[in-house]
Parts: C-alpha cells; structure tokens; sequence
C-alpha cells in the first residue's frame, strides 16, 4: 500500500455528494435511514433488506459507502460480517463498508480490522439518534478511515488486566487514545476536545512511546495498531 | 419354620436309617453266623456274603440321609435285607428257616427294581412298572407255594431231621413242578429289566450315560450272578454249580453298583451347588449373558452337567423363540431322548431348554436352575426397565434444556426483530427532531429533548442488556470462545481465559457452559472479593470441561433456588456434573463437566 492508494477514495470533488447504498432488513430502520441520509446530504444510491440485494447495487451503482446491517436474511446471525469481508475482498478499497448492529462484539470487530482498518466502521445502532456523529463515521469510512464504536473502545480501555500498561497514561492521553482507537484523525481529536493540534501530536507521541508501539503515519493503521494492543494480553 | 420342618425330617430319617442299618446288620450278621455255624460254606464266601449284603444296607442308609426325598435309600435298604433273608435258611430256629425259604429270593427283583428306578427312585414307565410289578408277584407266588407245600420240621417233632436243617415237604412233585415255572418267569422278567436298561443305556446322551453307570453296573451283577445260572439251571443243567470265581465277580459287581448308586445320588445333591454356581455365572455375566444367550446356554450346560443343552428364548416381538444364536428356531419335540422343560409359565414364557430326560430324574435340580434362570431374568427385565426409563428421562430433560435454548433463542429475536428495531427508528426520529428543534432555538425545547433522547438511549441499552442476558446472539453466531471473550470483556475484574476448544459444540452445551461461565463471573463480580479470575475450556475425550477459578474468600455454598442449582439441573440434564469448591480463604472454583454426544 501507498499513500496514494490511501489517499484514493478522498480524490472525489469535494461538491459530489458520497453515495451510500444500504442494506437492512428492517423496514422501519431502513426507511428511517434512507430519510435521515438524504436529509443530511449523502445520496443514497440503493436500500435492501438482503444480502444478494446489495452485492447486485455495488455492481449497479457505485456506492461509495454500504451500509450494513449484521443480522440479516436468511440466517439473522451474522450475514453482515460475512458479507463485509466480501466486499473487501471484492472491491478493495473502493468501497467503505459501514456496519450497524444492536450489540458490539470485539470478536466481531477483531474479525473485521482483521487484515486492515481502512475504510471499516463499526458502530452501534444506538448512534443512529445522532446525525453528525453518523455523518462523520460515513465520511471517515469513505475516505479509507476507521470508525470503531465509543462503546467497544470503552470496553477495551476499561478492560481490566494483570500488567496494566494504560494506569501509566494520563487521564488526558487515555482520551486521546480512545479516539485514535474510534478511528479519528489527530485533526478531530483536537477539534473535540478543543486542543491544539500540537498538543494532540505531542499526546499521541507520548502514548506511543509508554506504550512501546512504532508510531504510524496513516489513521487508519493507527487504529489497527491501537486495537491490536488493547486486544493483546 | 421352613429350615426347622426340614431339620426335623432329616434327624428322623437319620434315626430311622442309624435303625435299620444295625437292625439289618444284626440280621445278617445272625443269619452268616448260622451259615457258619452250620459249615456247609467255607467262613471266607460267608464273610464276602455278609460284606455284599451289607454294603446295600450302608450305602442305604447313607442314600437315605442324604436324599431323604429320594426312594433309592429305602430301596437299597430293602435290597440289603432280603439279601440276607436267604442266610437264615441255616436258622436253628425251624419256623425262622421255615420263612426264610419262603421269602428268600426277593432282592433279585428288588435289584430289578434298583436298575430301572435309578436314579429318581421311581419307575419312569408303564411297561417298567409291569415288568417289576410282575417279578414281584412272581415272587409272592412262590412264597406262597413255599409256604403252603413246606412245614417247619418241629411241626412233626423231628429232632433229627435238624440236623439237616431240611425241611419236610408236604408236597414235593407239586413243589418241583411249580418252581421251574416261577423261575422260568423270572428269568424272563429279569430279561426284560436287561433289555429296558439297554434301552435306557442307549438312548441316554453323553449326560446321561455317564448318570447311568450304576444301571450298567447292578445290570451286569443282575445278569452275572442270578439271571446266567438261572438260565442255564432251567434249560441245560438243573443242577448247575456256580463257580465261585463267578459268584465273587457278581458280588463284586453289586457292591459296586450299590457305591456307584450311592456316589450318584450324593452328585446329584453335588449338582445343587451348580445351581449356586450358575446363579453367580448369571450375576457375574449379566451384561453379557444378556447379549450373548450363547453364554447362557454354557452356564446352563455346566449346572446340569449336559453338553447337549439347547437354549431356545422367547421372543416377544415373533412370539416365537430363538435359538442361542439368535436365529427363529421350533422348540424339538419332547420325546424318550430329548426332553423339554420350559421357563417361565403360559403367561410370561422366558425360554425352554432342550436336554437330555435323564435330568428330569433329579426334579429338583432342574427346577431349581430353571427358577434361577427366570430370577435373573426378571431381574435383568427390571433392570432393562428401570434403564430404559431412565434413558427416557435423560433424553426428555436433554430435550427440556434444547426447547429452553429455541426458547430463549426466539425471544431474542424477537425483541431485536421487534421493540430493538423501533426503538432504535424512534431515536433516529428524535434525532431529527432535536436537529431541528436545535434549528429554531428553543433551549427548553432543546433542553427537553436532550434529556427524552437520554432516556430512550438508556432504555436501549437496558434491552439490550436484558436480550443479551437471554441468549447472547454471539455464543449462536460465533460459538463459545468468542462469546466468552465477550463476557470477559465485560467483566469487572482481570479475566484469564484459556480456551481451547476446536470448533463448535452442539448448542445445547454451548449455551450450558456459556450460562455456567457468566453465573460463575457474576458471583465472582457479587461475592468473592477476588483480584482476579480464572477461566478455562478445554474439550477432548468426547468431553468439554469449564472452570470459572477466582481467588476469592470461598465460602460459596449451593443454596436451593440459587443461580447455581439451576445450573447443576440443567449441566445434569446433558448428562455432566456441576461442582463448586469453596473453602473459606481458598478462592472458589466452579467446575463443569458435560460429555460430548458422538
């Protein structure tokens, strides 16, 4: 990989709208999406409510970005993720995949960043409720990005463990490394917390050295190694 | 009062045998003291008269004591009495000799008797019973003729005539025209007993023969020592005199036919301890005895000492029977060498044995290994039963543990197909809301719905709590290492979990052990004030073992209605076994153990 592969997917003029196509066996949900897509600028190229829909309108409509349901047709288990590494193994980077669930697995999201983080979501349906989050994650996931659930994050940072390296950062950097663990750039850390980008940098670095992890240039990479440590015993 | 009925019977039999075995020596040995005293015979011939005689009397008595149920003794008894009657011809007592003469001569159809009777005691058939029935009245006829054509000698007041000890014949032509007829007819009848015992000989099995050497014995010292010179008497040599060489031989022979008589009957009783032994075969190979009627049929064929035993069980299903082989097979048709006796009765047929019909001589013997056979195998009925019941109850809450999980299963799906998927719809159409809600700036309006939209997010979170709490959809998608992991996630203290189980396992015991792990995390997380918790899968040898360790304060006790005994049901429904060990200060270990159906 590239920078300039990893840099690919943001190449779209900046005035195209991302194409999202959908798929969701649930009406109410899917149709509550679609409005909510719409409403907030994307446009929304396809929406299923199964599985052989969707491969059939990434064929047809280019989405920049799917959107998945993890329980679906016909098994209601976890069609979503089977799918999802599909995709990827189909399409590469050229289309996100974004998935939507009622509960957050690790083992599911291990399985997902398996062999890379970029342009993987995982988000609970929870965030649903608010659009600028979602339209972020959207966003994040089409540029080639990670977006990971807080929850899961906060799980993972919670977890308890023998040799607790994470007791050695501060309250600040531990933040900081959650949202690196979501998927954000050091840009969006520090627009969320209202910090400097410096000082993001100077607090990324920090964690990266007490934590003993290389540091990496790309986001998405960036994810991949934080999950991996938070995973590691 | 069965053991004192049976005591009392034997002391009788003991005192009345211990009676007539010195009653009977006494008899013979005055009648052999005459003998002597008379001189005609030399002592030594005498001695071997009274020591054949005797050997009936003893072996008798002994027969008796052992086998009071069975006639041989009294018969033997008999034998060595009227073996001595003859002796007493000598008598110096004139009316004693007088009788004597009469009565001489009973044992030979006794002996007949002896040979056609043994070994039950009793004359098996019509013609056997004629055959004897007719000696004997041969017999009394010529007592009777002895006693209306002879006189005692004093009658007539004949000193002299003692001397000879002869006695007066009343009427000699009709005396010697009589006697040659009467012995005509005993040598035949004693014939006939020759040729039934042949039969019997013949026909016998190997079992049989064996049980059968007293007849060929007392049938040979029968044929030697009356019938032969008899023969010869009546159609060659009136006046024939038997070598002693050959009178020796048949006593010899008749001594020994009383030993073999009397070792035959105390094997018989032997034989009963077979059927000890036999029940302990059936005890000791029951699982295979079971499987394997052939088994069976050699423990059956040792008890009753006949190689030639068939076994035929019944089958229910055919109503028929079948060989030990398992093949449908006719039971043989019961007949003078094959006799068959059945097990169990017209209502509940067991089995049937085909053998030889000499074992229906011991009644007793037969009965008591067949009702050996029909205990074990109602016993073994019973066992089949109870185990089929219980394999049934196994199964039925097996089956209660899986509709529990399809159960748990549906309700799960149903609240994410249903109230999850509204819930989550009606929060995004809050969120739409609240945009613009933000939009026209109202802040109590914001304020309002900030804290409504608060409230909905919690109420998700709590569903999925409670659905996770019913059945994790991750144990169903991804199986027990992952959904442990999932739990150890959440776990509000430092969780090791080595896993290593390959694979998936059937739901059921997926879900089992899954229960088990969290019931196990949570009381860790309520009680055990632990740092730290071990948790371990581990699966091979057809079984899965789990173990939730912490180290805890102990303590932990299985109380009725807890989360617990719940699970010990459920892990005992799958065939496996809970346990917790909780010492106090030691930490507590919750440990399963379910076996893996092939």
């Amino acid at each position: 990989m590239t920078p300039a592969d990893a840099t690919a997917a943001t190449e779209a003029p900046a005035g195209d709208p991302i194409r999202v196509a959908i798929a969701e066996d649930s009406v109410l949900v899917r149709e509550g999406l679609v409005r909510l897509l719409r409403e907030t600028g994307f446009e929304v190229v396809a929406a299923v409510g199964d599985t052989g829909g969707l491969l059939a309108s990434i064929d047809a409509d280019r989405p920049d970005v799917v959107i998945l349901d993890i329980r679906m047709p016909p098994t209601h288990t976890d069609e979503g993720i089977r799918l999802a590494s599909a995709i990827r193994a189909r399409e590469g980077r050229r289309v996100g995949v974004l998935l939507l669930s009622q509960y957050v697995e690790a083992a599911y999201a291990y399985k997902l960043i398996e062999s890379e983080a970029a342009g993987v979501g995982y988000l609970l349906k929870d965030r649903l409720s608010d659009m600028t989050e979602l339209a972020d994650a959207i966003r994040r996931v089409a540029r080639g990005g990670s977006a990971m659930d807080p929850s899961l994050v906060a799980q993972l940072l919670r977890r308890q463990r023998e040799r607790n390296p994470l007791i050695e950062l501060t309250d600040r950097e531990r933040e900081v490394l959650g949202m690196m663990a979501e998927g954000r750039s050091n840009q969006a850390i520090a627009g969320r917390l209202v910090i400097t980008l410096k000082t993001v940098e100077t607090h990324v670095a920090s964690i990266f050295s007490k934590l003993g992890l290389e540091p990496e240039p790309d986001d998405h990479r960036r994810v991949l190694a934080v999950l991996t440590y938070l995973r590691a015993r | 009062m069965i053991a004192r009925t049976v005591s009392s019977t034997l002391s009788r039999t003991l005192v009345l045998a211990v009676l007539a075995l010195l009653a009977g020596t006494l008899f013979g040995g005055v009648g052999e003291l005459e003998q002597v005293r008379y001189g005609d015979r030399p002592p030594v011939w005498v001695l071997g008269d009274f020591i054949g005689g005797w050997t009936f009397l003893l072996t008798g008595a002994v027969a008796w004591v052992r086998r009071p149920d069975n006639r041989i003794g009294p018969l033997l008894l008999t034998i060595g009495f009227s073996w001595f009657v003859g002796t007493h011809v000598r008598a110096s007592v004139d009316w004693m000799s007088y009788l004597a003469r009469a009565f001489q001569g009973y044992y030979e159809p006794l002996i007949g008797a002896l040979v056609l009777a043994y070994p039950s005691g009793r004359l098996a058939g019509r013609l056997e019973r004629f055959v004897i029935g007719a000696w004997l009245l041969d017999q009394v006829a010529w007592s009777i003729a002895q006693l209306v054509l002879l006189r005692p000698l004093s009658w007539y007041s004949c000193p002299t005539c003692l001397e000879t000890a002869d006695a007066y014949i009343a009427n000699r032509y009709l005396l010697e025209g009589i006697g040659p007829v009467t012995l005509a007819l005993s040598v035949g009848l004693g014939g006939a007993v020759l040729v039934l015992a042949a039969r019997r000989l013949l026909a016998a099995g190997p079992a049989g023969r064996r049980r059968l050497a007293p007849v060929a014995l007392a049938s040979l010292a029968l044929a030697l020592g009356i019938l032969a010179p008899n023969g010869i008497r009546l159609t060659i040599d009136p006046a024939l005199y038997v070598d002693p060489g050959v009178v020796a031989l048949s006593y010899v022979l008749d001594m020994l036919a009383a030993v073999a008589v009397l070792g035959g009957l105390l094997q018989d009783r032997l034989a009963r301890t077979a059927v000890a032994d036999l029940v302990i075969d059936l005890r000791r190979d029951a699982a295979a005895i079971g499987t394997e009627p052939r088994r069976l049929r050699d423990a059956l064929a040792r008890a009753l000492g006949d190689p030639s035993l068939e076994l035929f069980l019944f089958d229910p299903g055919t109503d028929g029977y079948q060989d030990a082989t398992g093949r449908p097979a006719a039971l043989p048709t019961a007949g003078p060498s094959r006799a068959v006796t059945m097990i169990g009765d017209g209502g509940d047929r067991v089995a049937a044995i085909a053998h030889d019909p000499i074992l229906l001589d011991d009644p007793g013997l037969i009965s008591a290994v067949t009702t050996a056979v029909r205990l074990e195998s109602d016993n073994r009925q019973l066992t089949g039963e109870v185990e089929r019941q219980l394999a049934e109850l196994r199964a039925s809450r097996a089956r209660i543990v899986t509709a529990t999980d399809v159960e748990r299963r549906r309700v799960e799906r149903d609240l994410h197909d249903g109230a999850q998927q509204r819930l989550v719809s009606l929060s995004m159409e809050l969120g739409r809301v609240r945009a613009a809600a933000a939009r026209s700036a109202d802040p109590e309006l914001v304020g309002s719905l900030a804290a409504l939209s608060a409230e909905l997010e919690a109420a998700i979170e709590e569903l999925r709590e409670l659905a996770r709490g019913i059945l994790p959809p991750i144990l169903t998608d991804a199986g027990l290492g992952p959904a442990v992991e999932s739990l150890a996630l959440r776990a509000p203290l430092p969780v090791d979990a080595e896993v290593t189980v390959p694979g998936r396992l059937p739901p059921a015991i997926e879900s089992t052990l899954y229960f088990v792990i969290a019931e196990g995390l949570a009381n860790v997380a309520r009680h055990a004030h632990a740092t730290r918790v071990t948790i371990r899968i581990a699966g091979g040898d057809g079984r899965v073992l789990v173990e939730v360790a912490d180290d805890g304060v102990g303590g932990a006790a299985v109380t009725r209605g807890s989360g617990i005994q719940g699970l010990i049901d459920r892990v005992g429904a799958l065939g496996g076994t809970l346990r917790v060990d909780s010492l106090d200060g030691r930490g507590t270990t919750l440990r399963a153990e379910v076996p893996i159906p092939p």
